[in-house]
């Protein structure tokens, strides 16, 4: 199969992060990989705010930021009343790797989970995955979020998993077979 | 598709393909923005030396006020934040000592809630490692400095961790 770019130019993406220099970062990735409309927000306030006149069809936050952190946003953005946009990818950047943390990011409502340092192929995977494997959405008393667990060809993956588990157990950073293919040279 | 639970009801709705829709496919390979992307990095990694002078000030300055107040969890975060920051940056312009100097310290500063004077030393031998591989440019695993660099640090943790 011929690997093909995905067309960004199209789509919005809303960057949250307290670090200015981690947003011009971001946000110079993105406009190489032809993804030009971008909004930036310091934290979690400033982007509820801008959500309410910005149409994201991404957002892409930290988690480290103050006085709320990203998980905390998140968790707003999934529940509160006045959510601007409740159902839209959040993809959440953090430094935080270990298995409880990517678990409680899942927890709150963050569709995907990025480790950094980034580079632009993860970035480019992660928002690959975001718009070719969607997530449903769960709604129970306790929580308002994408299914913390892909339901799509489920044995397979069940195989794959089990494979992969020998080898890693960070599971929740794998790649999806597809999003390989894209990326091998034509 | 509905699923209702007297006691415990789940409601699930279908993925959206809205995102989808707005986003085709383009008839190239996504490794020629790659590329572009990654020399777009290379070139903010001729200025990054420069603008993480900014940051070292910070890392030095959120130190000072930890060494006049060793139990201020202001002064813990603040110090937190500024290498937690850096650490992400550092990897990204192929610094990788700089992110694993920090990573270091991040998790040296989370497991404790007040410092004595050789811990307050063992994180100024952090911040004075990270200045060393900024200063020569040790990019990657740094070389033979990088690795006296690590080994130094590592010492120094062994003896007053």
């Amino acid at each position: 199969m011929s690997a093909k770019m995905l067309d960004l130019s199209n789509i919005n993406i809303l960057i949250i992060d307290e670090n200015a220099n981690m947003r011009i970062i971001v946000k110079q990735i993105l406009r190489a990989l032809d993804a030009h409309t971008t909004k930036e927000a310091s934290g979690g306030a400033e982007a509820f705010t801008t959500l309410k006149t910005f149409n994201a069809d991404i957002i892409l936050t930290t988690w480290m930021m103050s006085p709320i952190n990203g998980v905390e946003f998140t968790k707003m953005l999934r529940t509160s009343s006045d959510s601007p946009n409740p159902m839209v990818p959040v993809i959440m950047l953090s430094g935080h790797t270990e298995a409880r943390y990517i678990s409680e990011a899942r927890d709150s409502g963050v569709t995907e989970f990025m480790a950094i340092p980034i580079s632009p192929k993860s970035l480019y995977l992660r928002i690959a995955e975001v718009v070719l494997r969607p997530r449903q959405f769960v709604q129970t008393n306790d929580f308002f979020g994408p299914d913390r667990h892909r339901h799509d060809n489920e044995k397979y993956r069940g195989e794959l998993r089990r494979q992969e588990d020998k080898e890693k157990q960070q599971d929740e950073m794998e790649l999806t077979d597809a999003h390989n293919s894209l990326l091998k040279p034509d | 598709m509905e699923n209702d639970d007297t006691e415990y009801p789940v409601r699930y709705i279908p993925a959206s393909k809205v995102l989808q829709a707005k986003v085709p496919f383009l008839d190239v390979s996504p490794n020629i923005a790659l590329k572009k992307a990654n020399n777009v990095l290379e070139e903010m990694a001729k200025d990054y030396v420069n603008w993480v002078q900014e940051d070292i000030k910070r890392l030095e300055s959120t130190y000072q006020d930890l060494c006049e107040d060793p139990k201020s969890k202001d002064a813990i975060t603040a110090l937190y934040r500024v290498s937690y920051a850096m650490k992400g940056q550092g990897g990204t312009f192929g610094y990788d000592l700089v992110t694993f100097i920090l990573n270091n310290l991040c998790r040296y500063l989370e497991e404790r809630e007040e410092f004595n004077e050789g811990q307050l030393e063992l994180i100024e031998l952090h911040i004075e490692s990270v200045r060393m591989v900024i200063t020569h440019e040790l990019t990657g695993k740094g070389g033979e400095m990088g690795k006296q660099v690590i080994m130094g640090l590592k010492q120094m943790i062994n003896k007053k961790g």
